[in-house]
């Protein structure tokens, strides 16, 4: 224990200090910290059991017996990127109406039986490739199964439901408006993505759900369910000849054309290139606003790229956990935030980085200058004593903590199946990040964390917001902040909540 | 009704308040096997071995909450929990979680009107660690407090109170409601979070006589959950705990019943597109007579498309966007509410005869439970849910520890599973008739109306 210690403290010159000042203190004998050493143990990821049934779809069986409950995931190899042009927001509306009456049973008869069972079914659609989640109480897989592929097979789509589902849809998406983090999501994956096809929100734009009509739901339902795009994950205490069986007998009779990827989704390029820059301002107004949200996009990696394991280290370190820097500045040390972080998003044909916090307004000017100078920082490639230990031994307890649960272990594989890739390909993954060196998190750092290439989305007050930007772009500074090196901020671009340009963009800048 | 957290990290902690109900034969086959003992000093110690995976949960409850906060500090409970990070002498500013997430441990604490939990997990290897870290807290906190650290915090709160309440569209209302239906006095007269005066009044004695008062092992009870060897536990509990003095538990007196005179009325308007319909009742408190009656009640009336209000409202009438409806239960007595998100009119006056008529619908639908209450069907669907969301629920090691100690605090039992879940199948459609004429009356009750602003110039 004590050598333990030692070595773990010899790597905090504060501690070390803070120790020596309370013993001089009080005169007391040393605490000393139990610290163990950072396990490093590879964590066993289970192999799935896979089968392919009589009709196409492939089955991915993972064994759990820690309680007596069956949870499913059908992964459907589509996502809202296979939205045609001007019909944003069409699969998820197709997926909103499955479970509106099916086979036998009107919409709230299916609602009352899924109830009744102790289950759940839960949609959800994606970029890349949506689910359709079933959780159920182990005594009533049967049933609840008949529930499952008769939303899968036969859903009704009647117009009495789509008429109210389409008129909910429409009053979600005014909500969508009212959340300022949701709408800075929404205006930045819009400026971000322009016109690649993860530009748009799954649910839409309210223009474009306003044009969808039922033929079309039922168009985009008939091309995504098909059993050839789809993989089913299922996690229980099963025999898998047995549990095979079940599923034949309900999913014999499904049939589908095969499945093809559009063009757009595979083959567009990033909407940057590998161009530079230019630093972009967007700014949405909410009148009066309490706080100031700042959500900064930069460049990121498709979900296959090699560099992923060293780029998620990287972004644990900069905004991943409660000790990462930018909480730590941003929260614990200039106190004007609940909280700063920041997370990776790959997908299969490109990827982006977001750091995000909402900052209180009168900070606004600080809040921004010290996510760049957390950048810059970041970006000059140096890593800290001990960072990369913390970010190992956080990715790889995260890791034990997804395989506690049974939503936790199919996520573990559901992008895998989406992507058509081995089942196991995160056993790749994981043994490349508990193998990352410093080196490679600096080389991908210095690459990445680029402050002249961010597009900076701020949702709050506008005049606020603009004072911020007028302070900053003057004094090269915040008040209580440092200088930035070499910084200068573009004129601000004026949008709405969704995204489109404000008529009175050119204003103040000019 | 919300609690607060230390960081917003982990949405799942949210779901401590999840209330569990399963059918009757099933209870008597569920048990969490627990070892419960006593140190000198008083502190409860409850294990649980689950040696799934390479995973240990520890999870502290103190006895305080933002009911016993002093006049004048309203959300000071909560300021203190974030305190609670700012380090001792032993383990200085930062370390506390720079050590933890290191050794590959996370965690994070809430506070609620109750009770103050306290929560690690992380590889097994870092039980001592993880209970060094909270003897050395609940030993010394208080010594090594400064006015910076406070000041850290309170500007950190005040931050989570704009963005958990002030910027979020209907926060506003979480405000408003206990003020209006506990009276001057009541320890739940205030919400949680407090407010920007009495947090800005917080000073370091207020630190150090609250940590005097509440923080000490006869307040507190320590659950560990997971996979770790008992003798080992035991002896690292004795360890770093057992130094800590004895101090006598504290005893107080439960206030009053609180009650609402006719119906109160107020009326909010918010950045919202949707205008909402939001009714308080008092009801009974957590695990007391009528409690699980009320979370049927509440499971009838909104618990999916096929609820009773959904369907009138939502899918009949064609009034309103959105409805729930639950118990949100408390040790001094809980709170019944139902929203409703109506669809929204062209203007406050239409906006206004909506909730008006959402308010008649809810009203018929209530009296049509006080005369029958909930059918078989709607208790079969209710106790099949909660048994689902019951054992999802106990995946989490995190989630175990922490029910332990909350069937303590609440049945003086960790091993309440029996208990709890036995109170569901007693439910009946007559129970649940009768607890609904005592609780949903009609005079009686809260009515708060939130209405979007009026909108100026067009903007959207």
């Amino acid at each position: 224990m004590m050598a333990t210690a030692r070595k773990t403290l010899a790597g905090s010159l504060l501690l070390a200090v803070a120790v020596l000042l309370a013993g001089c203190a009080g005169g007391k004998e040393r605490v000393v910290i139990p610290i163990p050493p950072a396990s490093a143990a590879p964590v066993s990821l289970p192999e799935p059991e896979t089968f392919r049934l009589s009709s196409g779809l492939e089955v991915w069986l993972l064994h759990s017996d820690h309680i007596p409950v069956v949870a499913a995931s059908l992964i459907v190899r589509s996502g809202s990127s296979f939205d045609p042009k001007g019909k944003e927001g069409l699969l998820s509306l197709a997926m909103d109406m499955m479970d509106e009456g099916a086979g036998p049973r009107s919409a709230l008869e299916l609602a009352d039986e899924i109830q009744f069972l102790g289950a759940g079914i839960e949609f959800s659609t994606g970029k890349d490739y949506s689910s359709i989640d079933l959780q159920v109480l182990r005594r009533n897989f049967g049933p609840a199964l008949d529930l499952f592929s008769d939303i899968l097979l036969r859903p009704k789509f009647s117009d009495k439901e789509w008429e109210r589902v389409r008129r909910l849809s429409l009053n979600s998406l005014k909500q969508r408006g009212e959340r300022p983090t949701t709408v800075a999501r929404v205006v930045g994956d819009r400026l971000y993505y322009g016109e690649h096809p993860y530009s748009h929100p799954e649910d839409g734009y309210s223009s474009t759900v306003q044009g969808i009509n039922l033929e079309e739901v039922k168009k985009a339902y008939s091309a995504a369910l098909a059993p050839g795009n789809c993989v089913l994950l299922i996690t229980g205490d099963f025999e898998p000849a047995a549990l095979r069986n079940e599923l034949e007998k309900r999913f014999a009779g499904w049939k589908g054309p095969p499945a093809t990827l559009p063009e757009k989704a595979v083959y567009s390029p990033h909407p940057q290139g590998d161009e530079k820059g230019p630093l972009r301002l967007a700014v949405v107004d909410k009148p009066g606003a309490a706080q100031t949200v700042i959500r900064i996009y930069l460049k990121g990696k498709r979900y296959e790229s090699s560099s992923v394991p060293s780029l998620t280290l990287a972004n644990t370190i900069f905004g991943g956990t409660f000790t990462s820097r930018l909480n730590s500045n941003l929260r614990e040390e200039k106190k004007i935030t609940y909280g700063a972080s920041s997370g990776l998003a790959s997908r299969r044909v490109w990827g982006h980085l977001v750091a995000t916090s909402s900052v209180e307004s009168g900070a606004t000017a600080l809040g921004i200058s010290e996510f760049f100078r957390e950048l810059q920082e970041m970006g000059r490639g140096r890593l800290r004593k001990g960072e990369l230990r913390k970010a190992a031994s956080t990715q790889r307890s995260r890791l034990i903590k997804n395989l506690e649960t049974q939503a936790g272990l199919l996520g573990i594989y559901s992008t895998a199946a989406a992507l058509n890739l081995e089942p196991t390909e995160r056993r790749a993954f994981y043994a490349a990040m508990a193998a990352a060196d410093e080196k490679s998190l600096e080389a991908i750092s210095e690459k990445t964390y680029r402050w002249k290439d961010a597009l900076v989305v701020l949702v709050g007050d506008r005049g606020v917001i603009d004072e911020a930007l007028d302070e900053l772009r003057k004094n090269g500074r915040a008040k209580g902040g440092l200088p930035l090196k070499k910084f200068q901020l573009p004129p601000a671009k004026y949008f709405n909540r969704e995204g489109l340009p404000e008529a009175a963009s050119t204003g103040p800048d000019k | 009704m919300p609690e607060h957290h230390k960081s917003n990290r982990l949405a799942g902690a949210a779901l401590a308040a999840l209330i569990v109900a399963l059918p009757g034969s099933f209870a008597a086959a569920q048990k969490i096997a627990f070892e419960r003992y006593t140190l000198d000093n008083g502190l409860t110690v409850i294990l649980h071995e689950d040696h799934r995976l390479p995973r240990v949960a520890v999870n502290l409850w103190y006895y305080v909450g933002s009911k016993d906060e002093p006049k004048g500090r309203s959300g000071f409970a909560h300021l203190f929990e974030h305190l609670m990070f700012m380090g001792t002498k032993n383990v200085p500013i930062g370390q506390f979680d720079n050590i933890m997430e290191g050794a590959g441990g996370s965690n994070n604490a809430t506070t609620s009107s109750d009770r103050t939990n306290y929560f690690e997990s992380g590889p097994g290897e870092l039980l001592e660690l993880f209970l060094f870290l909270e003897a050395d807290r609940m030993t010394g906190l208080s010594r090594a407090m400064t006015l910076e650290k406070l000041n850290t915090q309170r500007g950190v709160v005040r931050n989570e109170r704009r963005q958990s309440y002030e910027n979020r569209p209907y926060g506003q209302l979480w405000l408003e409601v206990p003020a209006l239906i506990y009276p001057a006095g009541h320890p739940y007269h205030h919400p949680v979070i407090g407010s920007h005066t009495d947090l800005d009044n917080a000073a370091v004695s207020d630190v150090i006589d609250f940590f005097d008062g509440f923080y000490f092992p006869a307040n507190a009870s320590l659950a560990i959950a997971g996979d770790f060897d008992p003798e080992k536990a035991r002896t690292l509990v004795k360890k770093y705990f057992g130094a800590i003095p004895l101090r006598a538990k504290i005893t107080r007196k439960k206030p009053p019943a609180p009650t609402i005179e006719g119906v109160v009325r107020k009326t909010l308007t918010d950045a919202v597109e949707l205008p909402l319909a939001c009714f308080v009742w008092h009801s009974p408190a957590f695990y007391s007579e009528g409690d699980a009656d009320m979370d049927i009640v509440a499971s009838a009336l909104a618990r999916g498309k096929s609820s009773r209000l959904y369907r009138r409202l939502v899918y009949d009438k064609k009034l309103a966007q959105d409805v729930s409806a639950y118990q949100s239960s408390s040790l001094l007595g809980s709170k019944f509410i139902i929203q409703v998100f109506a669809l929204p009119g062209a203007d406050t006056k239409e906006n206004l005869e909506r909730l008006g008529a959402i308010e008649r619908e809810v009203d018929a639908v209530i009296a049509e439970l006080r005369e029958g209450g909930v059918t078989a069907r709607e208790i079969g669907r209710a106790r099949n849910s909660t048994e689902s969301a019951f054992w999802s629920d106990l995946e989490s090691l995190e989630e175990k520890a922490d029910l332990l100690n909350r069937y303590l605090f609440h049945f003086g039992n960790p091993g309440a599973v029996e208990r709890d879940l036995g109170r569901y199948s007693k439910v009946t459609a007559d129970s649940t008739s009768s607890w609904t004429k005592k609780v949903l009356k009609p005079n009686g009750r809260l009515i708060l109306h939130v209405l979007p602003e009026e909108k100026k110039g067009g903007k959207q």
